[in-house]
């Protein structure tokens, strides 16, 4: 593509055609500041904060929006006059007017993108005072709450549901000023298609969506003395947590992260690895079955909880595809409920299971009725995020870069290089195929790494070879992609054996309930991190796992056995409303 | 129907699966017709609308919820619509809503409990010549009293009348049924169905493709018969079936004609023609006759008999009704004198609904030369010539924007017809659809082919579906005739164009949020650039052009660029529509070259403020556009002019305010309107807007504060420079125009507490004067009661309670109450 030569700020800039602006600005270093805009979603334009002055002819100027406006060939533009600086004064002036005036007691204090702008800008007074909105807040569901009255408008969580995850939960409803964004007939969120993968959360500039906290809940439970307390973590913590704490995306804190849970006072620190590798081996079973039995394809992984709700609102005629093997968040929850339990002798009853996920969907997936053991209690108690997790280590007084590392605790803390690729997109299939393969062909040798599966491409299919046969996989990150590759499966355009879903971009890493900021870079650096972990570890398959192989021994049988059936195998419904 | 009960979907789910198209730009389309058939938009139609065309339920919520139009409750047996656009708010439509609300006990947006009345609030119904104006049950009622409204609704109040017409109109016959398609003989190539491709140079230009005397003589008769020339006919009757003389009581006219020429014989020698609004509305029901010349004004039924009597039977016309004494036809009235009719040439002189008469006058002509002897190139190269600029407002060169879209690669691409005219106050686009349909499609069709467009759309306000109506007979006619669908005039170009209502949005007329509406979405505005001509609807190449833009058209391609340029500035050639109304003695619609005065429309044209007042200021461009000082009068009118003035031209939109217009609450009825209707995307429009109404509110209220005027500066200018779309740009040139030309009107409210146009409720305080003969009538008529007094002793009101209303002043009628 041809060049285009302007100038910012009186420096020359050459930036390909088709660039806007902001990209052009940014390239030279200047800073425009931005609400709405994001790299990931169609351009909004309706924040105005990044407006910039453009020479137009004769002497004239005018003010344009450099997120959306496109260069031209000797273009003169000026991102910082008074009269610019004074536009992006009012706009941040007019959005206090309709906003809470509650930063003390708000959750995004010092990580919100208003607050900064008001420092950045020296936003000294409430200069408007008048009507603002008043809307209810929504608490409904397990995992996102929505506060409309902190809404700015920008419209990053309608494009996100719309044009990334393809849920459209969301959109703006009336219009001018009494515009708000809410789910279809001023329902609650839990009576809305949303899957509650968290994707608008971590796009949101203010407070208006937040996490469904259940900090309190858990440091009850710490505090009482009556209660035995367990905790899992899933495996994209460990290359995310840094960044709470102010290190570079992609740190590794996997032995800092047991050391800060006992300090907070954990009776036992578990790895949801752990039950990622059993996961391995109960849906690589149901694949080499469905191989000796011809069907049906492809055989659809199911780990990602928000997937699953998807599916069953979007796609329920998947449901004989997928495979029937609990996530490994439940695998481990209920593991620690019965077999740790049973081993250390201690009534289920007394234990408050706590999963610490990079997920929001997590804390739904917990509450679905299935996941419960037979005498009723749930599997897992509560869900922290990533960043309720931090926030609780800093309420503990916890510096996490500055802890020694320590091991999880045995033996359902122990785990392969299988379990922590689930935390990325292709990983939870790579790790499968590494046990599957080492079964269907034996002399094979070790297959552990396969590169169609990996990268950030957001369908990635192929075929591969084991033994003398091809097998067609793909991997699908994202819910707009996976309907694209469902779409295809359904009209009968592209046949698989093997399907990978994970409903957040990147995979568990890019969840819904990491750090923000999480975008594209961030994702890819988090993902590295995961495959330099799985490199370290000494064990990089399921099956090789000592945990595993003693949990079949003494108290599964083996993969697919009645009692892995009844502990690690789940159903699912047809769920309204029905998506479209 | 109860919203509790429940919905039967069986009947909606037979209509979708009728629907040919159910692709998601359709989605308004079958929203409406499901509002149609249940009265509201019941939350199951939704959801079956969302299941069969595949379109999430948020988004149709958020649709819904744009939309003025769109209902989510049920509606009451009468619907009772009252406008308070601007003509008709300076025509005091206040008092009119204040009068409704305490007879129904409702406020506007309201239903009452008994679900007998629903009591909305709109903007405009294009009646703005008749304001105040209010629509009951469909049927439009001009120049509203408190009395009137009383008149009309207590009786449904009481159940004692069932519903009022449903504003339908009887679709009158054509008297002569001979038409262009006929055959002159056996020679002749029209058939059923396939029109000759050269009927129009055969029939208007004697070049018919086989020679015969008898042919010609039957064309010219043909011609003479469709131009109301046959000498056979005694005399023709033009009625003048516009909007306003509709509201007036023409509806009834006709058939009341024609029992009278029975009555004398004389229902064969005489043709009614009903045609669209013949231009001075103010002074309707209109009645022209000719050829023994004679233009009746306010005429009543029971004046139909004389004029058959003494005029049609007698020869003799009927002075009383006549406009004065020495103005008996059109042409002596200054109205009209003073007026450059081009593009309304036709109005009130055809029937809209004949193809025949339009294309005896020519039509159609120059769609055949242009198609079957120039270039694209060609065709864009005159318009560019002729120096024409969009009439919808920008005023953007046409020839350009046709050249841009041109010159684009792709394909597929868009002509739209922007018909949403949401100014209110502004009635052009309205009557030109409702009064000669053919032009516009004539231009249409001719920017389509010079753009190289194969599909069309006129997008048309919601609220005018007379024009809808119109606009679908004539589309079908000219498919019959050859003029639209496959191979036009055997030129092998094909157009289709389909009609799309609005569903009640004034930020749909800008172009880009128009284009959102078309697709199915909620109009917000787009960014630009892309502009719509490089990427438009369905991310085609689409050229967005308004109805006067287009009827401009034909005009220039039959006369020449050099004719269009001969009237007109220099930098805005032409003529342009205004349609007048507010405080002015002769409202309506009006054509002059561009650069005349404004003195001359309002005066010479308008004749001036009705008796008493005295004129201050005038609107132009409606809530975009801004005020200009009766001082100013003198400046030209066109794009230029009226932007240094602070004002726009807008769409032609002309509302006269005097005295007693308050103009602070002027510039706060017009923020209101814009601040009602930003689409809520940019922050700049939706927050500052509401806040600078803020600021007007309180300084109407008397709590302003000097620095107010800096914060109002300040937003404007910020509004203006960073809002997204046009509508946020302009929003702010009301407050401006105000501020820059009647300040102390600012500061009087501001620093003395005072509204000199006696207008703003809070400054004002009633005191009965010592010349009250204590007749008691402002005691009986002050709702709150806080008038007492007794025989020989001047009343007194409690200060206190009294509200303000101004009952006691308007009536006393010894003057002896006082408003200061
Ligand atoms: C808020 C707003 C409302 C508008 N309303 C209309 C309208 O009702 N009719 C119209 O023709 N143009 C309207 N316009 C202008 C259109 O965006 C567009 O410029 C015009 O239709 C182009 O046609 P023209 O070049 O023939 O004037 C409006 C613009 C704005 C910003
Ligand atoms: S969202 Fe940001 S600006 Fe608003 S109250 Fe919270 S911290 Fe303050
Ligand atoms: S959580 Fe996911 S599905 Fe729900 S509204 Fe947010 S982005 Fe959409
Ligand atoms: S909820 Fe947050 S992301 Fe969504 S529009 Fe409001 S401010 Fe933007
Ligand atoms: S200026 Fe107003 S109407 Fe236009 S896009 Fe912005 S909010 Fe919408
Ligand atoms: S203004 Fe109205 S309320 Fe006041 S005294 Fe007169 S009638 Fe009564
Ligand atoms: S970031 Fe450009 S308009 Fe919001
Ligand atoms: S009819 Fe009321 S303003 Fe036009
Ligand atoms: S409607 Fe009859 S003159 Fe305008």
């Amino acid at each position: 593509m041809k060049d285009v030569k302007l100038t910012i700020n009186g420096i020359i800039v050459e930036v390909p055609e088709g660039s806007t602006l902001l990209e052009a600005a940014r390239s030279i270093g200047v800073h425009i500041p931005t609400l709405c805009h994001d790299k990931q979603l169609t351009i909004g334009g309706a924040c105005r904060m990044c407006v910039v002055e453009v020479e137009g002819p004769a002497g004239s100027t005018r003010l344009e929006p450099a997120c959306s406006y496109p260069v031209r060939e000797g273009m003169v533009a000026r991102t910082n006059t008074a009269e610019v600086r004074n536009a992006r004064r009012t706009i941040i002036e007019l959005i206090l007017a309709n906003h809470p005036h509650s930063c003390q007691t708000c959750i995004r204090n010092g990580r919100c993108q208003l607050q900064s702008l008001c420092r950045e800008y020296s936003i000294g007074e409430y200069k408007y005072e008048g009507e603002r909105r008043h809307f209810k807040q929504d608490i409904s569901s397990e995992a996102i709450t929505r506060h409309p009255e902190y809404c700015i408008l920008c419209g990053k969580c309608v494009r996100v549901c719309r044009e990334v995850q393809k849920v459209y939960a969301l959109d703006f409803v009336n219009r001018g000023f009494s515009t708000v964004v809410l789910p279809a007939f001023d329902r609650e969120l839990s009576q809305s298609v949303c899957v509650l993968c968290g994707q608008c959360l971590l796009k949101c500039p203010v407070a208006a969506i937040r996490d469904k906290s259940y900090i309190s809940q858990v440091e009850r439970a710490l505090e009482d003395p009556g209660t035995y307390c367990t905790v899992q973590v899933a495996p994209a913590i460990r290359a995310s947590i840094g960044e709470m704490f102010g290190l570079p995306p992609g740190t590794l804190l996997t032995g800092k992260v047991p050391s800060a849970l006992r300090r907070l006072g954990f009776d036992k620190v578990f790895d949801t690895d752990f039950g990622a590798d059993m996961a391995v081996m109960e849906e690589g079973h149901e694949l080499l079955e469905r191989l000796k039995s011809g069907g049906p394809f492809p055989l659809i992984t199911s780990c990602s909880p928000g997937w699953v709700k998807f599916m069953e609102q979007f796609y329920p005629e998947f449901i004989p595809n997928m495979s029937t093997t609990k996530s490994p968040q439940q695998i481990t929850g209920i593991l620690t409920k019965t077999y740790f339990a049973e081993q250390a002798g201690i009534d289920p009853s007394r234990i408050f299971n706590i999963a610490v996920m990079p997920c929001s969907a997590k804390k739904f997936e917990i509450k679905r009725p299935e996941m419960r053991l037979a005498e009723g209690l749930p599997e897992v108690d509560a869900v922290l995020t990533t960043r309720e997790f931090a926030d609780l280590l800093h309420l503990h007084e916890i510096n996490l870069p500055s802890l020694p590392d320590e091991d999880f605790d045995p033996i359902l803390g122990m785990s392969s290089g299988a379990g922590v690729m689930f935390g990325v997109t292709g990983g939870m299939m790579e790790a499968a195929l590494r046990t599957v393969g080492a079964v269907l062909d034996p002399e094979g040798g070790e297959r552990l790494e396969f590169s169609v599966l990996r990268g950030f491409g957001g369908i990635k299919a192929g075929s591969i070879l084991i033994g003398k046969q091809e097998y067609r996989i793909c991997v699908a990150h994202g819910l707009g992609n996976a309907r694209q590759v469902l779409d295809a499966i359904r009209e009968g355009r592209e046949q698989y054996h093997f399907l990978e879903i994970m409903a957040c971009p990147g995979g568990c890493i890019g969840g819904g309930g990491q750090p923000l900021p999480t975008d594209d870079t961030i994702r890819r650096q988090r993902i590295e991190a995961i495959y330099a972990e799985d490199r370290g570890k000494a064990v990089r398959c399921a099956h090789l796992n000592p945990a595993v192989r003693r949990i079949y021994k003494e108290f599964l049988g083996a993969p697919l056995s009645e009692k892995a059936h009844e502990l690690l195998h789940t159903g699912y419904q047809f769920r309204t409303p029905r998506g479209v | 129907m109860n919203k509790l009960s429940k919905v039967d979907l069986q009947p909606l789910r037979q209509v979708l699966s009728a629907w040919s198209d159910l692709g998601p730009h359709h989605l308004i389309a079958v929203l409406q017709k499901a509002q149609d058939m249940y009265g509201y938009l019941p939350e199951e139609a939704m959801e079956l609308i969302s299941e069969i065309m595949r379109i999430p339920v948020a988004r149709i919520y958020g649709v819904v919820t744009f939309y003025a139009q769109f209902r989510r409750e049920p509606r009451g047996l009468h619907v009772v619509e009252i406008c308070n656009g601007t003509a008709c708010h300076v025509k005091g439509a206040d008092r009119i809503i204040d009068e409704l609300v305490s007879v129904l006990g409702i406020r506007p947006g309201q239903t009452t409990d008994d679900g007998r009345f629903t009591l909305l609030q709109v903007n405009c119904v294009g009646a703005c010549g008749i304001a105040p104006a209010m629509v009951l049950d469909g049927k439009v009622y001009g120049h509203m009293t408190s009395a009137k409204v009383r008149e009309l609704v207590e009786p449904l109040l009481e159940g004692i009348e069932e519903p009022a017409g449903t504003g339908q109109r009887k679709t009158g016959v054509v008297a002569e049924e001979r038409t262009f398609l006929d055959r002159c003989c056996d020679k002749c190539r029209n058939a059923e169905g396939t029109p000759c491709p050269e009927f129009l140079i055969c029939k208007l230009e004697d070049k018919p493709c086989h020679d015969d005397e008898q042919c010609a003589a039957y064309r010219r008769e043909l011609r003479n018969l469709l131009r109301f020339e046959a000498e056979r006919y005694r005399a023709h009757i033009f009625l003048c079936k516009g909007l306003t003389c509709e509201a007036g009581g023409a509806a009834e006219l006709r058939h009341l004609f024609e029992e009278e020429l029975s009555r004398h014989n004389l229902l064969q020698d005489v043709e009614i023609v009903e045609t669209g609004c013949q231009g001075l509305c103010e002074m309707g029901p209109v009645v022209q006759i000719k050829p023994l010349e004679a233009f009746y004004c306010r005429v009543k039924p029971e004046d139909v008999a004389e004029i058959v009597a003494e005029h049609i039977a007698g020869g003799k016309p009927v002075e009383r009704l006549l406009y004065s004494r020495d103005c008996r036809i059109e042409a002596d009235i200054p109205f009209y004198k003073n007026q450059e009719r081009r593009v309304l040439s036709n109005m009130g002189r055809i029937d809209p609904r004949n193809i025949d008469e339009y294309i005896a006058r020519n039509g159609y002509l120059a769609l055949y030369k242009a198609i079957r002897h120039s270039a694209p190139e060609e065709i864009i190269d005159i318009i560019s010539r002729s120096g024409l600029r969009g009439r919808g407002g920008g005023g953007f060169p046409t020839g350009r924007k046709w050249a841009t879209a041109r010159t684009e690669q792709d394909p597929v691409k868009y002509l739209i017809c922007n018909a949403d005219e949401g100014d209110p106050g502004a009635f052009m686009d309205r009557s030109l659809l409702e009064g000669d349909p053919h032009r516009v499609l004539e231009g249409m069709i001719i920017a389509a082919y010079a753009i190289g467009a194969h599909k069309a759309f006129i997008y048309v306000r919601a609220e005018y579906p007379l024009a809808v109506k119109h606009l679908q007979t004539a589309i079908g006619q000219a498919g019959r005739y050859g003029l639209l669908g496959g191979n036009i005039l055997g030129s092998g170009y094909d157009l289709n164009i389909e009609i799309f209502q609005g569903a009640g949005a004034f930020v749909c007329g800008e172009e880009t949020a128009l284009i959102a509406s078309l697709e199915g979405k909620r109009g917000m505005a787009g960014n630009k650039p892309p502009y719509p001509t490089e990427h438009g609807f369905g991310g085609h190449p689409t050229c967005v052009n308004n109805v006067e833009t287009f009827a401009n058209v034909p005009l220039i391609l039959a006369h020449g660029p050099e004719w269009f340029r001969s009237v007109g500035t220099q930098s805005s050639p032409g003529t342009k529509i205004f349609s007048l109304s507010g405080k002015v003695r002769y409202t309506g619609l009006v054509e002059v070259p561009m650069g005349v005065s404004m003195a001359d429309i309002i005066f010479r044209i308008g004749g001036g403020a009705p008796e008493g007042g005295e004129i201050k200021a005038a609107q132009t461009g409606g809530p975009s556009g801004g005020c200009i000082p009766s001082a100013l009068m003198n400046t030209a009118v066109d794009y230029d002019s009226l932007k240094e003035l602070g004002s726009i031209m807008g769409s032609g939109g002309l509302v006269v305010t005097d005295d007693s217009t308050c103009i602070v609450s002027f510039a706060r009825f017009f923020l209101s309107f814009t601040q009602h209707e930003s689409c809520g995307k940019c922050i700049p429009c939706r927050e500052g807007t509401k806040r600078m109404l803020e600021i007007l509110e309180r300084i109407t209220r008397g709590q302003g504060k000097l620095a107010d005027l800096d914060d109002l500066r300040n937003l404007c200018h910020v509004i203006q420079r960073t809002s997204s779309c046009g509508l946020g740009q302009t929003s702010p040139n009301p407050v401006l125009s105000t501020l820059r030309y009647f300040e102390d009107e600012y500061l009087a409210h501001i620093n003395d507490k005072r509204c000199p146009a006696g207008v703003c409720r809070s400054l004002l305080t009633y005191h009965i004067l010592d010349n009250c003969r204590s007749c008691g009538l402002c005691a009986k008529n002050c709702p709150v009661a806080c008038i007492s007094g007794s025989r020989g002793a001047p009343y007194v009101i409690d200060q206190d309670a009294c509200i303000k209303c101004g009952k006691c002043y308007e009536v006393c009628p010894f003057n002896a109450v006082a408003r200061t």
